[in-house]
């Protein structure tokens, strides 16, 4: 007898949508309904653009907003405040005000922040990507590879766990500084010693994930059927990989950001007179009780990028992983 | 004492018990009406596919759901009591003490942190008043009992150090360690070996006529259902379809559930004919099903059964059944 | 049980002995001749080279390089560029000073954090929970060098007392009550700063492992088993939620150095980190060196004890 399968109307249909959805929209479903996350990641969209919109709009000789114009009658001037009658007409700010108010130079704290916004930003994602790059490989090999006997019974993996434990034995923030301070400073340097100071975590976490995949009946099976390891490792190992080591990345770009800030503040930075949140910060505290709109800026746009990083990266963690749901 | 109410009625009787899920989805009617009696000295097994609410009654019985989980409607009465009305200070007093527990997963259902004989001793201690010392004396003579080879050196191991099946039976040590009237026991076997199965079954028996006890088996394997129970409930989709002595179950199954159940069995000399299996899978627990809920699957289905639910209605003396068609069900089954 | 210890020992020497070689070769990426210096790169004059030259022995094979500096700086003889002082000698008095703002920020985050979280966990989605999780994720995300300002310009504008350094200065001469009232002002704001963004962390932690471990089959043995819920959370569940924070609590010791830059630095508290800090702007590299070097044997000595503790609290371990 043949199975009859009845439907009844108006139940089915709902039912298999439910069950039939892709892992893109369950994984947008969840995300969504956390609400913080989405205002994350609405925030973070907006301080984006703020970033691209404000490198073109301080770029070059004649820009839109002028970081660099220094105008000694305007010093510590508080948010929109208009501009000295002495100032030429070519010095005053861009609408006849200071949105965010003047520095101890009389230069223009908006333009400033506009044109910090980049680095900010920019230093976080290079600077993550490194160490994301770095602990990829290392970590893959560990994970893949970590049987395999180099000498005297010393496995690659012993070799990769020591060099983690190294690392992790160096005070971060301490070594970063030694780096910077030896090493010619500019922008990509920072980024660099950023970068390669902060690899173990995403390390450890694809050498744990490598650890696990390896041992699964797909990867087994690909191996049985004499695919070529590049292959495995990389078409069939590392896109299972990614997404939990994404989701690192995103929660490690705010430190990264942080970690500049703070050195940008200790005067190790980006070199001036680039401005960064860190330096605007640096110049602002000399003066914290006559003017401390200068500190306050910066301040809470650091704030809020490293809690809309956060927020997201906590929100998109929370959808892969079903599991966390019950936080 | 109460032991009056245990000669005439059910030690623990659940009436349309309502256990809803309020999940981010949406509601989950994880038990959806539910009636059950379990006798004093009888082991009553409750049979179902996984995911069909038999975990959860076990948890409704014990207050024990996981939020979040709650208890919409419906008593669960033990000797006069309702369970679902106490106080969460009264139900401590029970758990443990007058309705026990024992879980799937030995492995991982005693805290790797503690002696296994320190856990037995904690609630013999809690619940009984004894002193540290007369708990362990109590807690080496359960080991015993539970058949723990060399109990005296176990007592002092930590679950790492134990097997399987010897930390379910430190499990049901713990379980019987207060006298308890009834014993849950969640797919006690599913986890462990087929060998150490047996023996883990036969120790229930064992025990079950030593101390009197009730036993609520849950499974979802109806072999071992057959080797303890006296009565059986068969569950589908948050609700029981049909319930009867055991023997009655498998001789004269009226659901069409049932049915398939008893088929997918394999039977020693039946052939190499395939086994048929009950097509399609449990229903959506977020899209409730209209008329009778295992319509869907049914080989039997007609019109009226997309439209009305079928009552679990008693069609022959103890034996219930909830299907419109049960009277067909018999011929086409022989 | 004693192999296990033995391995452990025996890795963290073999991870000391290459840390002292990466400490000592960090020096190695400064320009190693007066004609290699990059005209790009303002940060070093002939004297420093010349210097560095000198004191470290540049001109010798490197091995003979690095045991002539260890030996030096075990021995006490290694000193500092800047003032001549021994380094040992300079790194332990500032190391006293960085002591109090350590030990008061520690149990200000452990003695928070932990009750935080724990009660964060188990009155999950409650108003506390929601309370603190978002002063959590806000403390995480302000930057201790923003906040240490916000905190200055409330506290010198409310209470009109000074902040800076660790004593005001010029107060030598007043009573003794004065002078700690003073003191403990002066402790208050750094340490309530280094703590601030541990307690956010940590607790986070805590409740994150708690409710973990409140998911775990044996808690719902133990409340199966009938067990008042204190008895259940506190004795089954946070003995367990408590092993890994083992590990953290190993890694505190590090945070004398790395973590207190900053605070330091803005606070003017000539501690180890400070010291750093100064040792970094002046290119004073015995000093630098060698507080990488201890940095990482103060980890080392930190997860060699955690090890132990391990040992001896995890019955998985101690066999």
């Amino acid at each position: 007898m043949k199975a009859k399968m009845v439907n009844s109307p108006g139940s089915q249909p709902e039912n298999l949508s439910l069950i039939h959805q892709t892992r893109g929209q369950e994984f947008w479903r969840t995300f969504k309904r956390n609400k913080l996350a989405l205002t994350g990641m609405v925030v973070l969209g907006f301080f984006f653009l703020t970033a691209l919109t404000g490198l073109f709009l301080t770029y070059g000789r004649e820009p839109f907003f002028n970081p660099r114009t220094v105008r000694l009658a305007d010093r510590l001037r508080p948010p929109l405040s208009r501009p000295h009658r002495t100032i030429p007409e070519e010095n005053r700010p861009r609408f006849g005000i200071y949105i965010l108010g003047t520095d101890d130079l009389g230069r223009d704290v908006f333009a400033r922040m506009l044109q910090g916004a980049v680095v900010s930003l920019s230093v976080g994602f290079v600077a993550v990507g490194i160490s994301l790059f770095i602990g990829m490989i290392l970590g893959g090999i560990a994970g893949y590879f970590a049987e395999v006997k180099l000498l005297k019974g010393v496995t690659v993996d012993d070799v990769i766990a020591r060099l983690i434990d190294i690392m992790l034995c160096f005070p971060v923030f301490f070594l970063i500084l030694t780096l910077i301070a030896i090493l010619p400073g500019n922008i990509w340097m920072i980024m660099i010693v950023i970068g390669i100071t902060g690899w173990t975590g995403a390390a450890r976490f694809v050498r744990a994930e490598f650890f696990t995949l390896k041992n699964q009946d797909f990867v087994i099976a690909a191996e049985a059927l004499g695919i070529p390891r590049r292959r495995i490792i990389f078409k069939h190992m590392m896109p299972n990989a990614l997404a939990p080591v994404l989701v690192a990345a995103i929660i490690g770009i705010p430190g990264a950001i942080l970690t500049e800030a703070a050195l940008s503040f200790l005067g190790f930075g980006v070199p001036p007179p680039h401005a960064t949140w860190g330096n605007i910060l640096a110049v602002g505290r000399r003066f914290i009780f006559d003017a401390p709109w200068i500190i306050f800026s910066p301040g809470a746009a650091i704030l809020l990028t490293v809690l809309s990083f956060n927020l997201f990266g906590e929100g998109l963690r929370e959808a892969l992983n079903p599991k966390l749901r019950i936080r | 004492m109460r032991d009056e109410s245990k000669n005439n009625g059910p030690l623990l009787e659940i009436k349309n018990l309502q256990t809803h899920f309020f999940t981010n989805e949406g509601l989950v009617k994880a038990v959806d009406g539910l009636d059950l009696e379990i006798f004093s000295r009888e082991t009553s097994g409750l049979v179902g596919e996984s995911g069909c609410g038999k975990t959860v009654t076990a948890l409704s019985i014990m207050g024990l759901l996981p939020s979040p989980g709650k208890i919409t409607q419906g008593s669960i009465t033990l000797q006069g009591r309702d369970l679902t009305q106490l106080p969460e200070r009264k139900l401590q007093k029970i758990r443990g003490k007058e309705i026990a527990m024992i879980f799937q997963e030995p492995m991982t259902s005693l805290n790797p942190i503690f002696t296994v004989g320190h856990q037995v001793e904690e609630a013999i201690i809690f619940h009984q008043g004894k002193s540290r010392k007369e708990a362990r004396e109590i807690t080496r003579e359960m080991f015993g009992k539970v058949e723990l080879p060399s109990p005296e050196e176990r007592m002092n191991e930590y679950p790492h150090q134990l097997s399987g099946g010897m930390k379910q039976r430190v499990m049901i040590a713990m379980a019987l360690s207060c006298q308890p009237k009834l014993l849950i026991a969640d797919e006690p076997t599913t986890a462990l070996d087929v060998t150490i199965q047996q023996g883990i079954l036969a120790l229930l028996n064992k025990l079950q006529d030593e101390h009197s006890l009730a036993i609520l088996f849950i499974t979802h394997d109806l072999g071992v259902i057959s080797q303890v129970a006296n009565r059986i409930a068969v569950m589908y989709a948050a609700k029981i379809v049909e319930c009867a002595q055991a023997g009655e179950i498998f001789r004269n199954p009226h659901h069409p559930y049932t049915l398939g159940l008893l088929n997918s069995i394999p039977k020693i000399g039946g052939g190499e004919k395939r086994l048929p299996a009950i097509p399609g899978q449990l229903p959506n627990p977020l899209v409730p099903v209209k008329g009778c809920r295992f319509h869907p699957r049914c080989f039997f289905v007609k019109d009226y059964c997309l439209e009305k639910e079928p009552p679990l209605a008693e069609i022959a003396p103890g034996h219930k059944t909830a299907c419109w068609r049960h009277s067909e069900i018999k011929a086409q089954s022989n | 049980m004693l192999a296990f210890l033995k391995r452990s020992l025996w890795q963290r020497v073999i991870t000391l002995f290459l840390i002292s070689v990466i400490a000592f070769l960090i020096i190695h990426l400064a320009p190693g001749s007066p004609a290699e210096i990059c005209p790009l790169n303002p940060k070093f004059t002939h004297e420093d080279i010349e210097r560095l030259r000198e004191a470290l022995g540049l001109d010798k094979p490197l091995p003979v390089q690095y045991a002539l500096f260890y030996k030096r700086l075990f021995t006490g003889e290694l000193r500092s560029f800047k003032d001549g002082q021994p380094v040992l000698g300079k790194i332990w008095e500032r190391f006293l000073n960085s002591l109090p703002l350590f030990v008061v920020g520690t149990i200000l985050t452990w003695f928070l954090a932990f009750p935080l979280g724990i009660k964060a966990a188990l009155k999950r989605e409650s108003f506390f929970d929601r309370a603190t999780t978002f002063f959590a994720y806000l403390l995480i995300a302000l930057p201790a060098f923003f906040l240490a300002y916000l905190l200055i310009i409330f506290v010198v504008q409310r209470f009109d007392v000074s902040v800076m350094g660790m004593t005001t200065f010029g107060i030598e001469d007043a009573p003794w009550a004065f002078r700690w009232n003073n003191r403990l002002w002066h402790l208050l704001l750094p340490s309530i700063l280094g703590a601030a963004g541990g307690i956010a962390i940590l607790s986070r932690f805590v409740r994150s492992q708690m409710l973990e471990i409140i998911n775990q089959d044996y808690i719902r043995t133990a409340k199966a088993k009938g067990l008042p819920e204190d008895t259940v959370y506190y004795k089954h569940a946070l003995g367990n939620a408590l092993m890994p924070f083992i590990t953290m609590f190993g890694l505190v010791l590090p945070a004398l150095i790395g973590g207190s830059v900053i605070i330091e630095y803005i606070f003017a508290w000539p501690g180890m980190g400070r010291l750093g800090y100064e040792a970094i702007m002046a290119r004073d590299f015995p000093v630098i060196i060698s507080l990488n070097f201890i940095a990482a044997l103060l980890t080392l000595m930190g997860t060699f004890l955690s090890d132990i503790l391990y040992m001896l609290v995890d019955p998985r371990i101690r066999l």
